[in-house]
């Protein structure tokens, strides 16, 4: 009995070391792969760093009023938010290419699609960027715009606007990576469709008196714009 | 002095770049309306003053599409104008405000000044209304006697007429520059051809306010160069031209010329205390008392509304004790509503302060601070909006005072920005 | 701040505020851990906002590196650690469109003894052409009773060269032959080496050790006229290539002989005003105005297109060698009691160190820095407060990287700590955890702020770089008091020496009337009147006032 369970275990042993020598290369690929990979991404960012430094970009993204985003993410400057952007990204790519190394089928099959994302994530990623740094800028100079217009509801206006940059760059982003296109839409739709019917429910029945006369003060004021005043 | 009443012969018929004792040039931008007049004043008064030959009529046009030179040719006799080719650039079809090339204008203008050996030239604009004829011998007569480098008009104007110009660039173009120079802004003008070789070298033409500032920069550059500055009283100015800009773009446009101007002579403006007078020929035209159009209540509500929703943008330029004032004034009523003097010069400095330390895009800055020429307007109006022009002047003398009290407070902080943040 | 006609100017050295920087410490753009072009071109906008006007750049040629760069084994290209000629040409282009004005080094007295010169020299037969590019003898007899300048390493003028079976004279190191130039194809050689740099855009230049050009024997082989005609032909030679650039001449000598080689405004454009360094030290640590007084009246007049160059400290020692032996010891006593930080006749240390890293000592003798006539040298890192290292050997505690953030290798190089070319400072005040660029940057009242505002007003004042003098003579002699004037500008400085708060009255008789405005607050002081003027000033205070004119 003894050799028997001997042989067992010795085959269980064998089998074992085959299962680990077959695995080991993929697994030195792996590894190979994720130290490849946060070199690049180190490398990367150095790089995406020093063009930025070069280019001056932390000036001008504060300039562009992008302080606001830089000041949000906690990091010192713009640069650096780019490059650890960069860094992370570079790194996950990796990770995920070197579970196609190790010959799992699931990740391998995951890491592949997500191959074929990458150019789309960095649109989505630069669309979202670009959105956010317009929001900042556009909802303040729409609140400043909105004051000098005297418009009551500056703030309102402002916030609007912020918020209709910031989702109308999120779902370009979406959109871009082909997540959930038709609910996108469809929610799109229905948000806004909602926003217009809801504006319309509350003028025709809540406000009406409020908006017709607004619109009376509107009839009657031309008179006063035909004489503008000079100020300069 | 040759008055032989005929409207063309003080015009070189031949006109091509001979020299000239003066060049006269009309700038305009859609004046078709009003060209016209302009041109029929100046042909007579060059024609009253001067003798044949002396005068050359330039044309700068930026970009008209209504008919503008055609209505000039009407008036001009096609050989003696000289009409200027027009830059491109922002001209064509961009609905831009202001009109972007007038600086290439007014270089082209100045060009011709030297290239003529003129004397002296005048600048008109062709929006401008109740041009007399008198005024080219008006604005080219100190010159060409040799008394002044640049004239300047001094036009009579209502209370809520020219505002901005009386709160903001008077008092401060006065505070730094050290001359009370009224109106530095004007697009009327005239220079001598010294003071024109002096600002084609300066680097006034190019830069992305200068379009709408130049008038003012040249102004500057000509005081900062010690060049010799008169006025000449012209009566009321009307401006044909609709007002093409809404209050915050034209207050970003001129207030942004200026603030330029500022870093451009730090040197000088840091060393000049007080103020010198300067002559005036002609008396002004006292106006009557007159309403306008312009509702002081309405301002006080803007007021309130920028205070309300601007506070936080105001406080990266302007300093907590200021903020704190604001809200006591915000919080007046209508009827007591004072613009403290001192606070608003103090203002206008900070606000060219953050301008120079670029503490948000530019833009956004002069723009916000447009609430607050709302309240000052407001404020002067409840004062003197009905009152004669010997008492607005008394008034705008006050304003002067406190800007020239206050200008330490501008060098110290600009000398030392960490202090009193 | 743009500031129009300024870097047009021909005179624009009187106004300049040069700051010094060698290209190896400044910032690693490569990450090899020497600093380079590349990084240097990427600090300029830091450098820009500092306010300083010119950077005098050490030398960056191929060398040996045995005496930081100053034995040049190549005048005509850049040492390949330090980059490539086009790293070198963008660097200056960018440097120029931000208005700073860049000027090299000329070390011409000496080369290495790597340089294809010498080794050609040392196998050329003796008499020919080739050989006497160097000065040889066949003894150590020649030129006896010349000053041995680096006393603690070299022990004669004279080192025989196996090859070339003769001596070859070097008044520094001994692997720095010095060229001769009495042979007119070395000046030949070198104006073509100055061609080079001018054609390339550079501004100026510093002339390295310019008294020992040419020797004779029987003399000190310092201040010959014949030197003195090698620089009028250089000079001849810099003026051909129209006006604007600037010749600096480093001639550590006394203000007397040093004023020799402005000519008649034919040589030197400036040159360096050494005594008065370490006098200004001395004054401080005396509390008392006497030497620093007697070091600026003893300056000869200069011609008016000339102007003294200003320093507190450089990459060299603090050299004592222009003071008296009472002086030296004095300064030794009081500035390194530690022996370490003494090297050939001087003190190897930083300004912050020097002090005792007091802020109120750091800003004082900067303010006079920048109020002496002259036009003021910035030292790199010395804006910050950075210390020293004088345990690294030679002069190179003051030459360690530039301190940017506390991070890793205080962010001067991405390279391994182990790669860098010299440690930083790592000590617990100086260290680059605490003194370095950013952490100042986001704090308002670090020394960076204030000396960034001090360079910006100084430059608002034109008097400062081309005024007169004056000193006034205050009965407290712990309180320095000068007038100084240019046309219409008038400008009082009091500076307080001591320690302690003093009083001072000043007899300002002549300016009755007068009112005088605090510069940095632009605060208005009561008018001058008959009595004498009285002020307090606080412990190493001072006060530069505007004094306007009454009624003005």
């Amino acid at each position: 009995m003894w050799t028997q369970v001997e042989a067992i275990l010795r085959q269980a042993m064998t089998r074992i070391a085959e299962h680990i020598a077959n695995a080991l290369p993929g697994v030195l690929v792996a590894l190979i792969l994720v130290v490849g990979a946060f070199l690049a991404a180190a490398a990367a960012r150095a790089l995406v760093v020093q063009a930025l430094r070069g280019l001056d970009f932390d000036r001008r993204a504060e300039h562009a009023g992008f302080g606001g985003l830089v000041d949000w993410s906690g990091l010192a400057n713009a640069s650096d938010a780019a490059g650890r952007v960069i860094y992370w990204a570079m790194l996950v790519l990796g990770l995920l290419l070197s579970m196609t190394a190790l010959n799992a089928t699931l990740p391998s099959q995951l890491a592949m699609s997500v191959f074929q994302y990458v150019p789309d994530l960095l649109a989505a990623l630069m669309i979202l960027v670009v959105g956010a740094v317009a929001a900042q800028f556009l909802s303040r100079s729409a609140l400043i715009g909105a004051v000098n217009m005297q418009l009551r509801a500056a703030r309102l206006f402002a916030m609007a606007v912020k918020w209709l940059v910031l989702l109308v760059a999120v779902a370009m982003a979406l959109d871009h990576l082909h997540i959930g296109r038709s609910i996108l839409l469809l929610a799109f739709g229905i948000l806004f469709g909602g926003v217009v019917l809801a504006a319309a429910l509350a003028v025709g029945l809540g406000a009406r008196d409020a908006v017709s006369r607004a619109l009376e003060r509107q009839m009657q004021e031309p008179e006063r714009r035909d004489e503008p005043v000079n100020h300069v | 002095m040759a008055s032989t009443g005929s409207s063309s012969s003080a015009l070189e018929p031949d006109a091509s770049l001979r020299p000239a004792d003066l060049v006269v040039a009309v700038t305009s931008h859609n004046d078709a309306r009003s060209i016209g007049a302009v041109a029929r004043a100046i042909v007579e008064g060059a024609g009253r003053s001067f003798e044949s030959g002396a005068v050359r009529l330039l044309h700068a046009d930026t970009g008209s599409t209504d008919g503008t030179r055609e209505a000039l040719r009407e008036v001009i006799p096609a050989g003696s104008l000289v009409e200027l080719p027009h830059q491109g650039g922002f001209g064509g079809g961009m609905p831009y405000h202001g009109d972007p090339g007038r600086a290439h204008a007014l270089r082209q203008v100045l060009r011709v000044v030297q290239e003529t050996s003129a004397r002296a030239c005048v600048v008109v604009d062709a929006a401008v209304q109740g041009i007399t004829p008198e005024w080219v011998d008006q604005l080219a007569g100190p010159v060409l006697q040799g008394r002044a480098d640049y004239v300047a008009p001094y036009f009579s104007r209502h209370a809520w007429e020219g505002a901005l110009t009386r709160g903001i660039v008077y008092p401060f173009f006065r505070a730094l520059y050290g001359v009370r120079l009224r109106q530095p802004a004007a697009r009327e003008f005239g220079c001598s051809a010294r003071l024109a070789a002096h600002v084609l070298e300066q680097d006034i033409w190019e830069g992305e306010r200068s379009p709408a500032g130049v008038d003012l920069s040249l102004a500057a550059a000509a005081v900062c160069a010690d060049f010799r500055v008169h006025e000449v009283a012209l009566g009321a100015r009307g401006t044909a031209r609709a007002a093409q800009a809404d209050l915050g773009t034209t207050i970003a446009q001129v207030v942004g010329a200026l603030f330029a101007d500022v870093e451009r002579h730090v040197e000088v403006w840091q060393r000049i205390r007080g103020s010198t007078v300067v002559a005036v020929s002609g008396t002004p035209a006292a106006l009557g008392a007159a309403t306008s159009g312009v509702d002081p209540a309405a301002l006080v509500e803007s007021f309130r509304l920028g205070y309300r929703e601007l506070r936080e943008i105001w406080a990266r330029a302007l300093p907590p004790r200021v903020i704190v004032e604001l809200r006591k004034l915000a919080d007046t009523p209508a009827a007591a509503f004072r613009f403290d003097d001192r606070l608003w010069a103090g203002i206008v400095y900070d606000f060219a302060l953050a301008f120079a330390f670029r503490v948000m895009p530019h833009d956004h800055l002069l723009r916000s601070l447009t609430p607050l020429y709302s309240a000052w307007l407001a404020s002067l109006l409840l004062q003197v909006g009905h009152a004669a022009s010997a008492d607005l002047d008394a008034r705008v003398e006050q304003v002067c005072q406190a800007f020239e009290g206050e200008k330490r407070y501008l060098i110290s902080r600009w000398r030392w920005p960490e202090r009193r943040r | 701040m743009r500031r129009a006609g300024t870097s047009h100017d021909p005179r624009w050295y009187k106004d300049a505020v040069i700051y010094e920087v060698p290209v190896k410490s400044f910032y690693d753009g490569n990450g090899d851990g020497i600093g380079d072009f590349i990084g240097l071109e990427q600090k300029l906008d830091y450098l820009q906002k500092l306010g300083v006007t010119c950077l005098w750049v050490l030398p960056f040629f191929p060398s040996p590196l045995r005496d930081d760069g100053y034995d040049i084994a190549d005048y005509c290209t850049i040492n390949p650690s330090y980059g490539t000629i086009e790293d070198f040409k963008r660097f200056l282009k960018a440097a120029h469109d931000r208005g700073l004005k860049v000027i090299g080094e000329l070390v011409v007295n000496h080369t290495s003894d790597q340089h294809p010169w010498f080794q050609r020299a040392r196998h050329a037969p003796p008499g020919s052409p080739e050989r006497d590019y160097y000065v040889w003898s066949d003894t150590e007899e020649l030129y006896q009773g010349v000053r041995i300048i680096f006393v603690d390493t070299e022990r004669s003028n004279w080192t025989w060269d196996p090859v070339a079976k003769a001596y070859y004279y070097h008044r520094f190191f001994h692997h720095q032959p010095d060229l001769n130039f009495d042979n007119p194809a070395v000046m030949k050689e070198i104006l073509s080496v100055l061609d080079y740099w001018l054609d390339m855009g550079v501004d100026g230049f510093r002339l390295d050790a310019v008294p020992y050009l040419v020797k004779r024997d029987g003399t000190s082989c310092e201040n010959l006229p014949e030197t003195h005609a090698v620089i009028k032909a250089i000079r001849a030679h810099v003026d051909l290539r129209g006006p604007g650039k600037m010749l600096l001449a480093e001639a550590n000598q006394l203000p007397v002989d040093v004023r020799e080689y402005f000519g008649d405004g034919d040589e030197c454009h400036m040159a360096y005003h050494f005594p008065v360094m370490p006098r200004l030290f001395m004054g401080i640590h005396l509390e008392d105005r006497q030497p620093i007084v007697d070091a600026i009246e003893q300056t000869p007049p200069i011609p008016e297109s000339c102007q003294w160059a200003l320093f507190l400290r450089n990459h060299d020692e603090l050299t004592l060698e222009m003071v008296t032996d009472e002086e030296r010891d004095y300064m030794y006593l009081a500035y390194s009691q530690d022996p370490q930080a003494r090297i050939n006749a001087g003190i190897r240390r930083r300004l912050a160190p020097l002090v005792g890293n007091d802020r109120r000592q750091i800003e004082l003798l900067h303010g006079l820095l920048f109020s002496f006539p002259g036009t003021p040298i910035v030292y790199y890192g010395d804006e910050i407060g950075m210390g020293d290292n004088v345990y690294l050997g030679d002069r190179n505690g003051v030459r360690t990287p530039m301190q940017w953030t506390s991070d890793r290798n205080g962010g001067f190089s991405r390279a391994d700590p182990a790669r860098l070319y010299s440690p930083l400072i790592m000590d617990h005040v100086y260290g680059y955890q605490s003194v370095n660029v950013e952490a100042e940057e986001s704090d308002t009242a670090s020394l960076l702020y204030w000396m960034r505002n001090m360079i910006r007003l100084r430059r608002l004042f034109t008097v400062f770089g081309r005024g007169t003098i004056e000193f006034l003579a205050p009965s407290n002699r712990r309180v320095l008091a000068y007038l100084r004037r240019c046309k219409d500008d008038l400008i009082l400085c009091v500076a307080n020496l001591a320690g302690s708060v003093q009083p001072a009255e000043l007899d300002l008789g002549a300016l009755n009337g007068y009112v005088p405005v605090e510069m940095l607050g632009y605060t208005e002081f009561p008018a001058i009147g008959e009595l004498p003027y009285f002020l307090t000033l606080g412990p190493y205070g001072f006060y530069w006032f505007e004094l306007q004119r009454p009624g003005a």
